[in-house]
């Protein structure tokens, strides 16, 4: 029994290989599915191109999983391209280099008159230049949707809200796992443990009894709250911050941000990055300060420096690294996936399972790059017709309909991730009580009210730093919605509605009381 | 003198009557409509302490919003009392239409949600219901009727309901459920029992069931506000005051300018611009806060400031400008539950700084004879 | 080049839903939300472009949706884009086409009294009360003022010069009662667009804009500061979707008849008018702000005119009536259209500021129904012979 911690990108894409491969797995993950660095990310899948100068490795590894995933995973990519705009006539130094990286790496790009550009990007650029590159946009919490379902029908496990606690090496081999799970502590046996805790990969190392050391760093991205580009654009110059926007379903994401962090957690978005990557961002876009922003969100980079010392998290190179601790004075039979990106999940996987296949004795060849991810029946994200169920729109910006939710499982965030309601323009003004009444329906023992107020504070913390330009707006509409109309309770824990309160005469206090 | 009143939500509607009760002439314009549509129309009073007008004052106040509403067919329940809401909690309002639930002593209810309406009250909120009231409501959830589909709204359903076939449909469902129900406990129904015959309907099916009969609010689009927005305005062009459409880009030298580039002079106007979410206060996207009309800057959002105060800025007397509703600073109604209150306050301060005084009016043969009662 | 701003504004309010005349009566009427900026929103995402509502036509410009919206979402513009959008059924091409050219029905107004049978063949309304060809007559009068102190064009809108010549007249006699010297503009045939735009097609609509702004320059040659308007759909057609969607310019300001009447007719006209009213008390005037005047300027200024003459005025609170330019004469609305402007009056009359409004209502209510220019003439006559008579 192979043990997969973490049920990111990496460790579902290991559990699909190990499946395929025949051998069983049990993946844990302490929260939801995709609840780390997989559901916070760009959403871009690379074709190399950003990396073409500075992280060929990286390069190279994207554009071979491009092609890939493109072929297996098509139902979780809309595969609209990208271009690499030059907005400025100083960068042309880096320009040739990029050419000369993309020639060699192979990634086929061709140059985009200036005079079609606005129209197949759907906006006008500053751009001095223009190229086209097989960029596409990856849907995450699809793709991990696929990824667990197909899991499952292989006879593979994922436990969601369970943790790894400690790990048993007793006589340096890897023996069996302590996770706590929503019954308690329990103990499992585990002839292979694999870590592919993302950014908590440093904190897995540790119980394993063999800590790696991570550079964590954090990337802020705005969410506009339509889809008003087309295709992906990234800017042609050294990777830097906000050069990257990628439209995703219906909204439009920019990015991204790189600072250094020590925890491995999402932070808050703070609010004066927010504007300074909004400002940023009409580099690229002009027009971008009329959009309509929606929301704020980070991400922590696992990123694995290994024993290059650098303190610029932009020079830590996006490759990743399969560990087998036994080499590095660790038990036997523990292994650790770090770095990477999204768009190479696959590859990464493979090369951890081929170490795993090796240690177990029982070398079966990879299929991952062949077996299509089919999605299975029902599809929530396909309406069947003649529809069945509930026809009554809960959420009204991503017309999410009572048979849709009622269809879901688990967590109220997995509800959100798996029908999209409260999503949209509105971010739950008017839907989040409704979906709230029926998850509280389909689980008896839950509190309404404080699940509704749970679920607010977590969506407020992307809304609030974004509540800007008309999006301020919505945020004071869904105040008084929430207030006045449906009469929630002020009281919220600190930090949420009130990061902090200007010194002034009519204090919190006085009328809390 | 001639006065503008900016703003169509609550708070302009309010201030343009009084102008046009006192004989002043006055022009409403607007940019778009208020907020009226998207709540039911009960008006919070919050914490008495938190106001800036003594008791007898406030009753005053509070009297004239109710016969001004009486005067265009609005029939009010006055004095301190509880609503109910869609999810089952309690809220104390001053002023709230008959057609709503307000009581002073909550008791036993019975509650009926429809089925393809989200927002109508569901089981889950019924022990809010009970820890509020002390005593477990009886709730039904009638079926969709014929011709349902996704695309009712509230407003829809108001719209079924105004006509027979609706009226008939839900008629039929209650008496079938009546008997089962203690005799006296009032009825509660979603906020959709039309548009237009609202109080009609509702004393029928009283009639019928022989029990007080209410409705419970809903989220927008709200038929209680429609209904009060919609006799409004018409009361106020029955009365001759203009409701222009434009939007106010300045105020100087006495002359309003519009986008379109209209203008006109005025001696005194009132910014009933609703702040944030009325738009008379804009959040740039570089975090500055700015007046729209005034384009003075308010502050500037950032890290250190929060969220907090920026929802309680705002501006109060300016020269010949002065403020009211959501406009004028210092209040929170969101935090308070003082909306109602807001309206009323700040309406009287505003006309107040610009040299009318509602309450001091000479009272010829009682209160409001003088403006046309 | 974006033509719209606000169009991912919208905060989800369902404002526009409160007030739009169809979504109240059309039981599958989605809505101005669904169809507008929620419609708008995927058609953008890769997975639900190119989908539309079958319903998307019976929506009937009247822009109320878009002058509730508290953010600004150009509501009916949206759902114009999404009628261009929308692949039109064959059985009413003709007539969609003939109906979007208002200006040629005009150019032979004779047509309008084909016999219903035929009517209804082409998808026209049998019920909808069509106008009888009515070309203004020349006609001059006594003046107020003696001298002519300024030249005023006067926007003659293809229905009032085909159909509602007696509007065109009164409004000509009164300018030169007034003191203005008046020249109707751009000359016979000639449409703002509306009709076409408000039907989907927006590329249709911008050319016969075109052609008209073409004419109206020529036709203004400088010599006109000020062209009245006689129609509020025109009216505000000049002045909004001109300049913000097709980059049209009138060549000069654009005002509606009934505020440049409060602003200029001089006070000796009123006085006249306030005589007579005194003397001979009539019947009332229900007044009938249509929809796109509502919108683009406002309630009161019909209601004021009432007053300014003291004639008992009483505003109807209909939101659209229905009529909305060539929205009644389509078979498939005729139902909801008459719904729209049932109304059971009194005796008295009917002033509105469209003539299309006018016929519509005059066909519900059995009242006289016509333009306040039309009335405010009448009255000037009858006060003349009185004041003779006196
Ligand atoms: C801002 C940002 C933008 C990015 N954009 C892109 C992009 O556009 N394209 C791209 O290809 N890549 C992008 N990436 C990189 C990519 O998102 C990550 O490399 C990838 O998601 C990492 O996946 P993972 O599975 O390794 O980690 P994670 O997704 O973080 O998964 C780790 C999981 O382990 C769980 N876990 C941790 N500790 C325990 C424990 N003790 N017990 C049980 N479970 C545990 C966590 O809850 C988590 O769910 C971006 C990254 C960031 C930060
Ligand atoms: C969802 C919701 C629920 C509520 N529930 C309650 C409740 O239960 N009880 C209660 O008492 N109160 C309630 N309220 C009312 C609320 O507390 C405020 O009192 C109210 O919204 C403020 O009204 P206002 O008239 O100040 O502004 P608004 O209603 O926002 O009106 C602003 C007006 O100003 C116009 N405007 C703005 N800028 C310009 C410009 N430049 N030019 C021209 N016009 C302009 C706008 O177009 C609009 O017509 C609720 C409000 C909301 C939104
Ligand atoms: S333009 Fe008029 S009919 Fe059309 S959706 Fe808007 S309000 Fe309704
Ligand atoms: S009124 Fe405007 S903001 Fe409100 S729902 Fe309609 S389009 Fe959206």
């Amino acid at each position: 029994m192979v043990i997969v911690v973490g049920a990111g990108a990496t460790g579902l894409g290991i559990a699909w290989d190990l499946v395929l491969r025949g051998i069983r797995v049990t993946v844990i993950e302490q929260g939801e599915v995709g609840s780390g660095t997989s559901g916070r990310f760009h959403g871009l899948l690379h074709s190399g191109a950003r990396y073409a100068v500075t992280d060929p490795v990286a390069a190279e590894d994207c554009w071979h999983e491009n092609q890939v995933l493109k072929r297996i995973a098509a139902a979780a990519i809309d595969d609209t391209g990208g271009y690499f705009v030059q907005t400025h006539e100083s960068d042309e130094a880096y320009r040739i280099r990029w050419e000369q990286g993309m020639r060699q790496m192979g990634i086929p790009y061709r140059a985009e008159a200036l005079g079609t550009l606005s129209r197949a990007t759907g906006e006008s650029l500053a751009a001095f230049r223009a190229f086209y590159v097989p960029d596409a946009v990856l849907e995450g919490f699809r793709l991990l949707q696929l990824l667990q379902q197909n899991i499952r029908l292989l006879g593979g496990d994922v436990l969601v809200h369970t943790r790894l606690a400690g790990v048993n090496t007793h006589g340096g081999t890897v023996r069996g796992v302590l996770v706590e799970g929503p019954d308690g502590q329990r103990e499992m046996a585990a002839d292979v443990l694999i870590n592919a805790a993302g950014p908590w990969a440093q904190n897995v190392s540790a119980l394993i009894g063999d800590k790696l050391s991570l550079q964590l760093s954090y990337g802020l991205m705005l969410i506009f709250a339509q889809r008003r580009i087309k295709t992906v654009v990234n800017r042609l110059r050294e990777p830097g911050d906000g050069d990257i926007i990628v439209p995703h379903r219906e909204v439009a994401i920019l990015g991204t941000t790189d600072i250094a962090v020590d925890e491995p957690d999402a932070p808050q978005p703070p609010i004066d990055d927010v504007i300074k990557l909004w400002q940023l961002g009409k580099d690229m876009v002009p027009g971008i300060e009329n959009w309509r922003v929606l929301r704020a969100f980070t991400g922590v980079r696992p990123l694995y420096a290994g024993t290059a010392n650098t303190s610029d998290p932009r020079q830590v190179s996006r490759d990743f690294k399969v560990i087998d601790h036994k080499t590095r004075q660790g038990p036997e039979g523990a292994f650790s996936v770090v770095g990477g990106k999204w768009t190479t999940f696959r590859l990464m996987a493979e090369h951890c399972v081929d170490d795993v296949c090796r240690y177990l004795g029982a070398y079966t060849p990879c299929r991952t790059d062949r077996v299509p991810l089919r999605p299975p029946q029902p599809d929530l994200h396909q309406p069947i017709s003649p529809e069945p169920g509930d026809q009554t729109i809960y959420c009204e910006c991503e017309s999410v309909k009572g048979h849709q939710l009622q269809a879901m499982d688990g967590s109220l965030d997995n509800w959100r991730t798996g029908t999209w309601f409260s999503m949209g323009p509105c971010q739950g003004t008017v839907c989040a009580h409704r979906a709230v009444t029926l998850y509280c329906q389909k689980n008896p023992g839950e509190d309404y009210a404080s699940q509704l107020r749970h679920f607010r504070h977590e969506r407020e913390k992307g809304m609030q730093a974004a509540a800007l330009g008309i999006n301020a707006r919505q945020w004071a509409l869904q105040k008084a919605v929430r207030f006045q109309t449906l009469g929630e309770s002020w009281d919220e824990p600190k930090g949420v509605a009130d990061i902090a309160t200007r010194p002034e005469k009519d204090s919190e206090e006085e009328y809390r009381t | 003198m001639s006065w503008t009143v900016i703003g169509r939500g609550p708070a302009g509607l309010l201030a343009a009557s009084l102008l046009n009760m006192h004989g002043e002439e006055c022009r409403l314009v607007a940019a778009h409509e208020g907020t009226m549509a998207l709540w039911s129309g009960v008006m919070d009073r919050g914490d008495p302490e938190l106001l800036p007008l003594n008791a007898e004052e406030w009753q005053t106040l509070w009297t004239l919003l109710s016969r001004l509403w009486g005067s265009m067919g609005i029939e009010t329940r006055l004095g301190p009392a509880l609503t109910l809401s869609c999810t089952g909690s309690l809220k104390a309002t001053f002023l709230c239409p008959t057609w709503q639930y307000c009581t002073p002593d909550p008791g036993p209810l019975w509650i009926v949600a429809f089925e393809g309406l989200p927002d109508s009250l569901q089981d889950i909120h019924l022990s809010a219901i009970e820890a509020a009231t002390g005593h477990s409501p009886f709730w039904q959830r009638l079926p969709r009727p014929p011709g349902w589909d996704d695309s009712w709204t509230a407003v829809r359903w108001a719209s079924f309901i105004d006509q027979t076939e609706g009226k008939f449909w839900l008629k039929t469902l209650l008496q079938d459920l009546n008997p089962r129900v203690p005799a006296g406990w009032p009825l509660l129904l979603p906020q959709v029992i039309g548009r237009i015959r609202t109080g009609e309907i509702l004393r029928e099916i009283g009639r019928d069931l022989r029990r007080p009969v209410f409705e419970y609010p809903l989220v927008m689009p709200s038929l209680g506000g429609m209904r009060i927005r919609d006799l409004w305005q018409a009361w106020l062009r029955n009365r001759g005051v203009p409701l222009i459409s434009g939007s106010v880009t300045e105020y100087l030298k006495h002359r309003i300018h519009l986008d379109d580039g209209r203008s006109w002079g005025a001696d005194h106007v009132l910014m009933a611009t609703g702040g944030i979410l009325g738009g008379g206060i804009k959040v740039l996207p570089n975090g500055v806060v700015e007046e729209a009309i005034t384009h003075r800057a308010l502050g500037q959002i950032t890290a250190e400031t929060g969220w907090g105060p920026v929802f309680r800025w705002g501006s109060e007397a300016n020269g010949s400008l002065s403020a009211c509703g959501r406009q004028r600073s210092g209040w929170d109604p969101d935090r308070d539950r003082n909306g109602g209150a807001m309206i009323l306050a700040t309406v009287y301060q505003a006309l107040r700084e610009q040299g009318l005084n509602i309450l001091t009016v000479p009272r010829k043969g009682g209160l409001m004879s003088h403006a046309g009662f | 080049m974006r033509d719209f701003d606000f169009e991912d504004a919208c905060v989800n309010c369902s404002a526009c839903v409160s007030v739009c005349p169809v979504y109240a009566r059309d039981f599958r009427f989605p809505g101005p939300k669904v169809l507008g900026p929620e419609w708008w929103r995927d058609s953008q995402d890769s997975r639900t472009e190119g989908q539309t509502s079958e319903f998307v036509d019976d929506c009937t410009f009247c822009q109320l949706c878009e002058d509730a919206c508290p953010v600004g979402v150009p509501v009916a513009h949206l759902i114009a884009e999404h009628k261009r959008r929308q692949a039109k059924p064959a059985r009413y091409r003709w007539r969609d086409y003939l109906l979007a050219h208002p200006h040629w029905i005009a150019r032979f107004p004779q047509i309008t009294r084909v016999p219903r049978k035929w009517t209804k063949v082409l998808g026209l309304s049998t019920r909808t009360p069509w106008p009888s060809p009515n070309r203004p007559a020349k006609v001059t009068h006594d003046l107020l003022v003696r001298e002519k102190s300024m030249r005023v064009g006067v926007y003659g809108d293809c229905y009032t010069e085909a159909f509602d010549g007696p509007v065109l007249d009164a409004v000509i006699a009164l300018l030169e009662a007034w003191g203005y010297e008046s020249i109707v503009m751009p000359g016979a045939g000639s449409c703002c667009g509306a009709a076409a735009y408000a039907a989907g097609n927006a590329e249709l609509g911008r050319r016969i804009a075109s052609a008209t702004a073409e004419r109206l320059r020529r036709a203004n040659g400088d010599t006109v500061d000020l062209m009245l308007t006689l129609n509020a759909t025109c009216d505000s057609t000049l002045r909004e979707e001109w300049p913000r969607f097709w980059h049209l310019s009138a060549s000069c300001e654009v005002v509606p008849f009934t505020e440049f009447a409060l602003e200029y007719a001089p006070l000796e006209f009123w006085h006249l008018l306030q005589r007579l009213s005194s003397d001979k008390p009539d019947l009332p005037y229900y007044v009938h702000t249509t929809c796109r005047s509502r919108v683009s300027r406002g309630t009161g200024w019909m209601e004021q005119i009432g007053q300014r003459a003291r004639w008992t005025v009483k505003p109807l609170m209909l939101a659209c009536c229905g009529a909305a330019g060539s929205y009644a004469f389509k078979a498939e609305h005729e139902e909801l259209a008459r719904e729209m402007g049932q109304l059971a009056l009194d005796e008295g009359r009917v002033m509105t500021d469209s003539g299309t409004c006018a016929l519509h209502l005059q066909g519900m209510t059995g009242l006289k129904a016509s333009h306040p220019a039309y009335w405010l003439y009448k009255a000037y006559r009858e006060a003349q012979e009185h004041v003779k008579v006196v």
